[in-house]
C-alpha cells in the first residue's frame, strides 16, 4: 500500500512529461530538436516487452509448475540466462587475466627494467668505463713522461702524416 | 727612456718591490709575529691590486720583447685580485708556519714570471716568465714542511715540468731555425706551415697543454694538487692555468694564425679528450684536493672549446671564464683551505652531514659548486654557455654536443658534493669552525663575485670591447 | 604592468626570508607573498584584457626589452600573450596551494621556503621570457632547488630519485641547449647578424636543413621535461620520493615547462621541422599515454600511481602539439593548467593522508572516508577530474584534444585519436580502483580511527585547487578565449606550410 501512490503518481508524470515542449528550453536557440520517428524502432520493442508480459503472466500468475517444466526443458539455455549470460565472469576474465596480466603487468614491468634500465644502465656505464682507465694514473713519473711524449707522437703522425 | 720603464712596467716593479721589502722583512733580526706579518702582506698585495687600476700603460720595452695594453693590464689585474684572494684564505694555515716571508717571496717571484710571460713579445722572454714562474711554484709544493706527500708532490712537478720545458725549448728553438726570428711579429710573418714549423707548433703547444693540464699531458696534476698545501694548489688551478691561457690567447690568435686549420683541429682533439678524461676520473675520487684537481681538468676541456673558435667571441669568453672560474674555483678553495688548515681533515666523506654544523659554510661551498658545474644564476652558466656558443660558430656542431653531454656528467660530480654535505647524515661531522676576517672576506669576494659577475653584463662587455 | 614584477617579488621575498630568523615569520611572508603573487597574476589578467578589448593585437603584450650582452644579440626581453598568461595563473595557483600545504613542515623550513620561492622565480621568468637565451636561464635555475627539495626533505629513495631527476633534466636542458644555439647561428637578422629574440625569429624563414637538425634537440630536450616517452623515467621516482609541495610543484608546474617549451620554441620556431617529424611526436606522445596508463594500473603506492598518470596525462599535450591543428593545441594548452591544477590537488591529498597514516600502500588503506571527509573529498574530486568527469576540467581539454585531432581527416590522426580515447577506460579504472580502495569499505586499521581531518590550511589550498578545476570545468570559454588567439599565432605559420 505505502509504495502504490508514489509509483502512481510517477506513472502519472511519466506519460505527461513527454507533451512538455523541454527541448526548447535547453537549446542554444530555443528551438526544439526533431527527428523524425522511425515505426520500425518503435513498434518492435513493444511488441517484445508485451509478449514478454504475456509469457510471465502465463508462468507465474498462478501457481503451477509450468515454470519448473519450461526451464528443465530449456536445460542449458535455462542455466546461461540465470547466471546472466555469464556477462560478469567475461568482464572479470578479460580484464583480471588479459588485460592486468598480459597488458598492465608487462607495461609497469618494461617501464621499470627497461626503460628506467637503460637509464640506470648509462649511468652503470660511465663508472665501469672510469674504473677502467683509472689505471693510468700510476703515481710513477716514468710513466707520465711517457705518456707526454706518447701524446705528442700521436699529435706529430696525427698532424703530419695523415691529415695534410 | 727611464720614464718609459717606470710607466710601462709598473705593474712587475710593485711586485718585485714588495717582494724586496720582504726580504729586508726577513733579513731584519726582528722576531715578527705572524699575525701582524700576515696583515702587512695582504695590504701590500691590496695596493698591488688597487694600483693596477690606476694607470694603464700601453707600450713597448726592451726592443720590442716586452709588450704592455689595456687588455694585459686587465689580464695581470685578475691575477692580482686572484693571488690577494689565495693570500687571505690561507691566513689560518699560515699563522702557524714558521716560514711566512720565505712563502710569500716564492708566490710572487712566480707571479713575476707570469707577467713577464703575459707581457711578452718574443718568445725568449715567454721561456724566461715560464721558468721564473714554474721553478719556485715546486718549492712552493713542498711548504708542508713535515708532511711526506709534498714533497713527493714538490719532486714530480719539478721533474715533469723540466721535462716539458725542455721539449719545449727544443721547439723554441727549431722555429728560430726555420722563421730567423723570435719576435712574435715577426713570426707570423714567417710561418709558411712547412711540417717543421707544424712539429715545433706541437711541441709548444704540448708545452702550454703541461701547464695548463690538458690531457694526455695533465698526469701530474692530481698528485701534485693532492700532495701540495691547500694554498699552492688553489694557486697552480687557477692562477697558473689563467696566465698560460691568457698566454695561449695572444700567441695562438694573433702569432699562429698561419697554422690556424692545423690548431684548430688539434684544440679539438685535445678538448674533447680532456672532458672525458676530466670527468671520468673525477667520478671516482675520494680526497677534496684531488677531486677539485679532476674538476679544473674538465673546466680547461670546456675552456679549449671555446679557445678553438679562433674568434673574439672565442677569445673574450675565455678571458671572461677565467674571470668567474677564479670566483668560483677560490670560492670552493677557502673552505677546503678552512677545513684543512683547522681540522686537517681532507677526504671527502669528512664533509658528510657538513651543513648540520656550518651553514654559512656549506652554502658557500654550494654555490662555488654551482658556478663551476655551470647552473644559473651563478656566473658559470653564462660563462659555460659563452665558451660553448663561441665554440659553435665554427659550424662544428659535434664539439658543442659532447660538450653538453659532458656538462651533464660533471653535474654528478657536483652534486654527490652537495648531497653529502646537505643530505647524509655523519656520527662526527665537523665542528662548527671559527676563523678569522680575513678568510671571511675573501670568500664574501668569492661569492659576491660568482653572483653579480653574470647576471651584471658589464664585465663581459668590456673585455669583448677590449679584444675587437 | 611591469611583467618582471612576477619573477621579483619571489626573489625577494627568497632573500628576505634568508635574512630572518624564526618559523613563523617565514610561514607567514611566504604566505603572504604568494598571496600577492596570484593577486598579481589576476591583475595582469585584468590587465591584458582590457588592452585586448581595446583593440591592441600584438603578438606580445607589456613587453620590455633590456639590452644585456649587446655582442652576443642577447636581450632581457619579456611579454605575455593569452597562453603565457594562462600558464602564470596556473603557476601562482599552485605555488600558493604548495605553501598552504606546508605549513607543518617541520625541519629546515626557512630553506624549504627559500627553495620553494627560487622555483617558483624560475616558473614565472621562464613564462614571461621571449628573448631564448632569458628562456633557458630560467628553465636551468629551477634544476637545483628541485634536486634540494627533493634530496633533503624527500621520503623513500630520496637521493636516488633527485640525483636521477636533477641529471635526466640536465641532459634536457642539454640538448635544448644545442638546440638553441643551432637556432641562433642560422637566423638571420640583417647584415649576417644573429638574434635570441623569438618574435624576430619567428618572422624569419630558418633554412630547412637547419631547422630538421636542430628541431629533435630542442624537442627532445623539452620533452624530457615534459615526460616524453621514453624519457619520462625520472617522473615517477622523482615525483615520489619529494615532499609535497615539491611534488605539486614538479607535476604542476615543472612539466609544463617542457609542453610550454615544446610549443613556444621548437614548434613556434621552426614549423616545418614541427610539420616533418609530427608523426613521430604523434606516435610517441600516443606510446606515452597509453603505455602510461597501463603500467599505473599496475601501481600500488599511491604517488606512483599519481606520477605515472602524469606521465600519460602529458601525453597529451604532446599529443596535441604534435596535431598542429588550432584546436589540438588549445586543448593541448588547456591540459597542461588542467592537469597542472588537477595534479596538484591530488598530490596535496595523498600528502594529506600520508601525513597522517604514514603509508602510501594501497594494501593499508581502507575506510578514510569515515575518519577524514574532507580529505576524502578531494581526494575523490582530483580523482574524477582526472577521468575526465565533464564539469571538472580534465574533461574540457581531453574533450579540446580529441576534436583537434579528429578534424583532420587522416586516418594516422584519427587513430591516434581513438588510441588516445582508449586510455580514458583505463585511466577510469586505476582511479576507481585507488580511489575506491583507499576511501571507502572497512577501516584498514584500528589506529586510523584516532586521525584527524584536514587542517584550515589544507582546506584551504584543496579549495583554491578545486575553485580552478572547477571554473575551467564549467566555465571553460573564459580559457578558451584567451589562449585561442595566442595559438591562432602559431597556428598560422603551420598552416601556410602544410596547404
Amino acid at each position: 500500500m505505502s509504495m502504490k501512490i508514489p509509483l502512481i503518481i510517477l506513472a502519472i508524470g511519466t506519460i505527461l512529461v513527454g507533451f512538455i515542449p523541454f527541448s526548447n528550453f535547453i537549446s542554444s536557440d530555443g528551438k526544439g530538436f526533431v527527428s523524425e520517428m522511425h515505426l520500425t524502432f518503435s513498434i518492435v520493442p513493444v511488441a517484445i516487452a508485451l509478449i514478454g508480459i504475456l509469457i510471465a503472466y502465463s508462468l507465474y500468475f498462478r501457481q503451477s509448475d509450468r515454470p519448473q517444466k519450461l526451464a528443465a526443458s530449456l536445460g542449458g539455455l535455462y542455466k546461461t540466462a540465470h547466471r546472466k549470460f555469464y556477462i560478469d565472469e567475461i568482464y572479470l576474465f578479460v580484464t583480471k587475466k588479459i588485460i592486468f596480466n598480459l597488458v598492465g603487468r608487462p607495461a609497469a614491468w618494461i617501464d621499470r627494467n627497461i626503460v628506467d634500465g637503460t637509464m640506470n644502465g648509462i649511468a652503470w656505464t660511465t663508472g665501469r668505463i672510469s674504473v677502467l682507465v683509472k689505471g693510468v694514473q700510476s703515481g710513477r713519473v716514468q710513466s707520465y713522461a711517457l705518456y707526454f711524449f706518447g701524446g705528442i707522437v700521436v699529435l706529430v703522425i696525427l698532424f703530419l702524416y695523415v691529415l695534410k | 727612456m727611464l720614464n718609459d720603464f717606470l710607466y710601462l712596467m709598473n705593474a712587475e716593479l710593485l711586485v718585485t718591490i714588495i717582494i724586496f721589502i720582504l726580504l729586508f722583512l726577513k733579513l731584519s733580526n726582528e722576531e715578527w709575529k705572524n699575525e701582524g706579518l700576515l696583515n702587512f702582506i695582504n695590504f701590500l698585495l691590496f695596493i698591488n691590486l688597487a694600483a693596477g687600476f690606476f694607470y694603464i700603460p700601453k707600450g713597448v720595452l726592451f726592443g720590442d720583447m716586452f709588450y704592455t695594453s689595456e687588455l694585459i693590464t686587465f689580464e695581470k689585474n685578475l691575477l692580482n685580485l686572484g693571488t690577494l684572494i689565495i693570500s687571505l684564505q690561507s691566513y689560518d694555515w699560515l699563522k702557524n708556519h714558521k716560514h711566512v716571508p720565505e712563502f710569500y717571496m716564492l708566490l710572487l717571484s712566480t707571479l713575476l714570471g707570469m707577467f713577464f710571460m703575459i707581457s711578452s713579445n718574443n718568445l725568449l722572454m715567454f721561456y724566461l716568465g715560464l721558468e721564473l714562474s714554474t721553478i719556485p711554484l715546486a718549492a712552493l709544493s713542498n711548504f708542508d714542511l713535515d708532511r711526506r706527500r709534498s714533497s713527493e708532490a714538490a719532486f714530480k712537478m719539478i721533474m715533469s715540468s723540466a721535462f716539458s720545458s725542455g721539449l719545449l725549448l727544443f721547439g723554441i728553438s727549431m722555429l728560430y731555425g726555420t722563421t730567423g726570428t723570435l719576435n712574435y711579429i715577426g713570426l707570423k710573418t714567417h710561418l709558411t706551415g712547412n711540417p717543421l714549423q707544424v712539429f715545433s707548433f706541437i711541441l709548444l703547444l704540448a708545452g702550454f697543454a703541461f701547464k695548463i693540464s690538458a690531457v694526455p699531458f695533465h698526469l701530474w696534476t692530481a698528485d701534485v694538487y693532492e700532495g701540495s698545501p691547500v694554498a699552492v694548489t688553489s694557486y697552480l688551478s687557477v692562477i697558473s692555468k689563467g696566465a698560460i691561457l691568457f698566454v695561449m690567447v695572444s700567441v695562438f690568435y694573433n702569432v699562429f694564425t698561419p697554422l690556424a686549420e692545423r690548431w684548430y683541429n688539434m684544440i679539438f682533439l685535445i678538448s674533447v679528450a680532456t672532458m672525458i678524461i676530466g670527468n671520468l676520473f673525477a667520478l671516482r675520487q675520494q680526497n677534496m684536493k684531488r677531486f677539485l684537481a679532476f674538476s679544473s681538468i674538465a673546466q680547461i676541456g670546456f675552456i679549449l672549446v671555446g679557445f678553438s673558435s679562433q674568434s673574439v667571441e672565442g677569445s673574450s669568453s675565455v678571458i671572461f671564464f677565467i674571470l668567474i672560474y677564479i670566483f668560483s674555483n677560490l670560492g670552493a678553495f677557502g673552505v677546503i683551505s678552512l677545513v684543512s688548515a683547522i681540522t686537517g681533515k681532507e677526504d671527502m666523506n669528512d664533509y658528510k652531514g657538513f651543513y648540520k654544523t656550518n651553514k654559512v659554510l656549506s652554502w658557500v661551498f654550494a654555490i662555488s659548486l654551482f658556478s663551476l658545474a655551470g647552473i644559473p644564476p651563478m656566473a658559470g652558466f653564462f660563462g659555460k654557455f659563452f665558451l660553448l656558443f663561441a665554440g659553435a660558430g665554427k659550424g662544428n656542431y659535434s664539439l658543442i654536443v659532447i660538450a653538453a653531454l659532458n656538462m651533464v656528467v660533471s653535474l654528478y660530480y657536483y652534486l654527490k658534493v652537495i648531497k653529502f654535505m646537505f643530505m647524509d647524515a655523519n656520527e662526527h661531522p665537523i665542528e662548527k669552525i671559527k676563523t678569522h676576517w680575513q678568510p671571511k672576506i675573501a670568500m664574501g669576494i668569492c661569492v659576491g663575485g660568482i653572483l653579480i659577475t653574470g647576471i651584471a653584463s658589464g664585465a663581459y662587455n668590456y673585455i669583448h670591447s677590449l679584444l675587437k | 604592468m611591469n611583467l618582471s614584477l612576477l619573477a621579483i617579488l619571489p626573489l625577494v621575498t627568497a632573500i628576505m626570508i634568508i635574512l630572518l630568523k624564526g618559523t613563523k615569520s617565514v610561514r607567514i611572508i611566504s604566505l603572504i607573498s604568494s598571496t600577492l603573487q596570484l593577486l598579481l597574476a589576476f591583475a595582469l589578467l585584468y590587465f591584458y584584457w582590457n588592452e585586448r578589448a581595446m583593440g591592441d593585437s600584438a603578438p606580445m603584450l607589456f613587453e620590455d626589452n633590456y639590452t644585456w650582452y649587446a655582442p652576443l644579440h642577447i636581450n632581457y626581453h619579456v611579454g605575455v600573450d593569452g597562453i603565457s598568461i594562462a600558464m602564470i595563473l596556473l603557476t601562482a595557483f599552485v605555488v600558493l596551494a604548495g605553501v598552504l600545504v606546508s605549513w607543518n613542515i617541520g625541519q629546515l623550513n626557512k630553506e624549504f621556503f627559500f627553495l620553494l620561492l627560487l622555483l617558483s622565480v624560475g616558473a614565472y621568468g621562464f613564462f614571461i621570457s621571449i628573448d631564448l637565451f632569458t628562456l633557458f636561464f630560467f628553465l636551468e635555475i629551477a634544476v637545483i632547488p628541485k634536486f634540494l627539495l627533493i634530496g633533503i626533505w624527500g621520503s623513500g629513495k630520496k637521493e636516488y630519485s633527485a640525483m636521477k631527476l636533477a641529471l635526466m633534466l640536465m641532459a634536457g636542458s642539454a640538448l635544448v641547449f644545442v638546440g638553441l644555439i643551432g637556432l641562433y647561428l642560422n637566423t638571420n637578422a640583417g647584415n649576417g647578424q644573429h638574434t635570441f629574440d623569438i618574435l624576430q625569429i619567428a618572422q624569419m624563414n630558418i633554412p630547412l636543413p637547419a631547422q630538421k637538425l636542430f628541431f629533435p634537440f630542442a624537442f627532445v630536450g623539452f620533452g624530457i621535461f615534459g615526460a616524453l616517452f621514453p624519457f619520462h623515467t625520472w617522473v615517477p621516482d622523482g615525483h615520489s620520493s619529494a615532499p609535497t609541495a615539491a611534488s605539486m610543484f614538479l607535476a604542476g608546474i615543472s612539466m609544463k615547462l617542457g609542453g610550454y617549451g615544446c610549443l613556444r620554441v621548437a614548434t613556434y620556431l621552426m614549423p616545418d621541422a614541427a610539420h616533418q617529424y609530427s608523426w613521430i611526436i604523434i606516435v610517441l606522445a600516443s606510446i606515452a599515454i597509453l603505455y602510461g596508463a597501463f603500467a599505473t594500473m599496475m601501481q600500488t603506492d599511491l604517488k606512483y600511481i599519481n606520477a605515472y598518470s602524469s606521465v600519460s596525462h602529458c601525453g597529451f599535450v604532446l599529443l596535441g602539439i604534435g596535431m598542429l591543428t588550432k584546436t589540438a593545441i588549445t586543448g593541448a594548452v588547456m591540459q597542461m593548467v588542467s592537469h597542472g591544477l588537477m595534479t596538484a590537488l591530488f598530490f596535496a591529498g595523498i600528502g594529506m593522508i600520508y601525513d597522517r597514516t604514514h603509508t602510501r600502500q594501497l594494501s593499508q588503506l581502507g575506510g578514510l572516508l569515515k575518519i577524514m571527509p574532507f580529505i576524502s573529498t578531494v581526494f575523490v574530486i582530483a580523482g574524477l577530474c582526472s577521468l575526465g568527469l565533464p564539469g571538472f576540467s580534465g574533461f574540457v581539454a581531453e574533450v579540446t584534444v580529441f576534436m583537434g585531432g579528429w578534424s583532420r581527416a587522416d586516418n594516422f590522426y584519427r587513430i591516434a585519436t581513438i588510441i588516445a580515447c582508449a586510455s580514458i577506460v583505463v585511466t577510469a579504472v586505476y582511479i576507481l580502483r585507488a580511489v575506491g580502495k583507499a576511501i571507502m569499505g572497512p577501516l584498514a586499521s584500528k589506529d586510523y580511527s584516532l586521525l584527524t581531518d584536514a587542517k584550515w590550511n589544507e582546506k584551504w589550498a584543496a579549495a583554491l585547487l578545486v575553485i580552478g578545476i572547477v571554473a575551467i570545468g564549467i566555465a571553460p570559454f573564459w580559457l578558451n578565449d584567451l589562449v585561442t588567439p595566442a595559438t591562432e599565432t602559431i597556428i598560422n605559420k603551420i598552416s601556410a606550410i602544410i596547404k
